[in-house]
């Protein structure tokens, strides 16, 4: 497959339990200008119905594949790290790239996150721009530098 | 064997009592008239404590060896509750007479209920600590959150509505902002000054002039702008964490390059001296010094003495260095005459020494 290109826009799928890190991450991609379409599950439960179609997301219209999820680690019920390691489990999900996005930037928690599995880390920047940048980043790596599965 | 505060007691080979002393008596609430001749089981009708007294006593007789340190918890009468060794000897008897049984007993009661109330000392002591460390990591994890919710919409504030806002309230947000940069860099130092305990590595051989080497190699920008002249001379081997050490010597030398005193060159002297039971890093420099009441307060976390606008950072470098050498069950003092400049002396103990 050819890399991604605007005609093709892909769904990013966001996993995180905070609202504003939601709207934030929301706002940055559109600053970024990135085309794809975001979407986005509250906790480690609703990610893992989202990518099986269950529950509310049985219509695969609603829920379409991600080409790239991005995955919050400290989420309630299911967190992102359990959350991680069943889907890279899982046959037909572990090839979709997962980047981990957390606060944490200790040395545990990155260790943990790629000896899940996790396709990189990233330590949620405090600045807004910061954000931004990174979300152009992600963009032109993963959706115009790489072939996707 | 009457003067010894010790209980001493004497048997026959029939084990019966031939003589007590009057520490012996008066520990285990005998009489000496009723004890007399009384086989060591019957004695004052009361329990000895340990398995089958008689039957040790006797091998002690018939092999000719000795009892040492058999704990004995005996009750008898009023006695309250005590733990007692016991060594035990046989003597051989005089021209072909009967061997006799001495016996020694030393009370370690207080000892023992001394060394149960250190240990559980030690072990609560060492659970607070845990409990601190993981409360300082959590507490500045969890406050990050927040911090960069306020830094991000501050941003966006600024970005979305900038051109509708009047200046001052610009200047409310970049004030906002500022804050809560801040407020994360001390956060972060926070849980920089509890990794220390927490994060520490195990000690190994580390030259300080190694150290202090690269420390300088990281300072040359500072070094040159200041045009400061460092030297280092007589720095020990000693048993250190290497990375802490690093953490050491870039806070005082960076402090000294900072606080300098515009109107003469700076100088900055790092040297080691070996001392009685350890050895002694000094470094002292000619920079704008402080006032010696503040020596002990420069080490408290945060503490300042200067405005923020005139030198950065957040105070918590000495207080990083102290915690450093306490790791290293060392010492570090400052002193400074004013504008002589200042002066940090920092000790490691004996068990650093290297060979």
């Amino acid at each position: 497959m050819s890399p991604a290109t605007p005609s093709t826009p892909l769904t990013i799928l966001l996993a995180d339990d905070d609202p504003d890190d939601r709207l934030l991450v929301h706002d940055a991609l559109a600053a970024a200008r990135v085309v794809h379409t975001l979407r986005t599950v509250g906790d480690g439960q609703e990610l893992i119905d989202y990518l099986q179609h269950r529950g509310r997301y049985s219509d695969p219209t609603t829920a379409p594949r991600p080409g790239l999820i991005l995955l919050d680690l400290s989420m309630p019920k299911k967190d992102g790290l359990a959350s991680l390691a069943e889907i890279k489990a899982n046959p037909a999900l572990k090839q979709i790239p997962i980047i981990v996005m957390t606060t944490s930037s200790q040395d545990e928690d990155i260790a943990r996150s790629y000896d899940a599995g996790a396709s990189s880390f990233v330590t949620k920047p405090l600045r807004f721009q910061a954000l931004v940048d990174v979300m152009k980043t992600i963009n032109s790596y993963w959706f115009e530098t790489v072939v996707l599965p | 064997m009457r003067t010894l505060r010790q209980p001493l007691l004497v048997l026959d080979a029939d084990l019966r009592v031939v003589t007590g002393n009057p520490a012996f008596y008066s520990a285990f609430q005998l009489d000496a008239t009723e004890s007399a001749g009384k086989t060591v089981d019957t004695l004052g009708a009361g329990e000895w404590g340990v398995m089958h007294i008689a039957d040790l006593l006797k091998n002690v007789i018939r092999d000719d060896r000795e009892l040492t340190a058999v704990e004995v918890r005996p009750v008898f009468g009023d006695m309250h509750l005590r733990r007692f060794l016991l060594n035990a000897r046989a003597l051989q008897g005089l021209d072909g007479a009967p061997p006799m049984l001495l016996l020694a007993f030393e009370d370690v009661t207080e000892q023992r209920r001394l060394a149960l109330a250190l240990d559980a000392t030690v072990v609560e002591l060492e659970r607070r600590n845990r409990e601190l460390q993981n409360f300082a990591s959590i507490a500045s994890h969890d406050l990050q959150e927040p911090l960069r919710k306020i830094q991000a919409f501050s941003d966006r504030l600024v970005t979305v509505c900038g051109d509708t806002l009047p200046a001052d309230a610009r200047d409310f947000v970049e004030r906002i902002t500022r804050a809560a940069s801040r407020m994360s860099t001390l956060i972060n130092d926070l849980l920089n000054l509890t990794k220390i305990m927490t994060r520490g590595k195990p000690f190994q051989p580390t030259s300080l002039t190694d150290v202090a080497t690269a420390v300088l190699n990281d300072l040359e920008d500072a070094v040159t702008r200041s045009g400061a002249s460092v030297t280092l001379d007589g720095l020990p081997v000693v048993n250190a964490d290497p990375t802490q050490m690093r953490q050491l010597l870039q806070n005082l030398i960076g402090n000294a390059l900072k606080f300098r005193d515009t109107t003469h060159p700076l100088v900055v002297a790092v040297s080691g001296s070996p001392l009685a039971d350890g050895w002694r890093l000094t470094v002292e420099d000619n920079g704008i010094g402080f006032a010696s009441e503040y020596a002990e307060r420069i080490f408290d976390p945060f503490e300042r003495l200067h405005a923020r606008s005139e030198y950065e950072g957040t105070g918590i470098g000495l207080a990083l260095c102290r915690r450093i050498m306490e790791r290293h069950g060392g010492t570090i003092f400052a002193s400074s005459d004013g504008a002589g400049g200042a002066r940090f002396d920092v000790t490691f103990p004996n068990s650093s020494r290297m060979p």
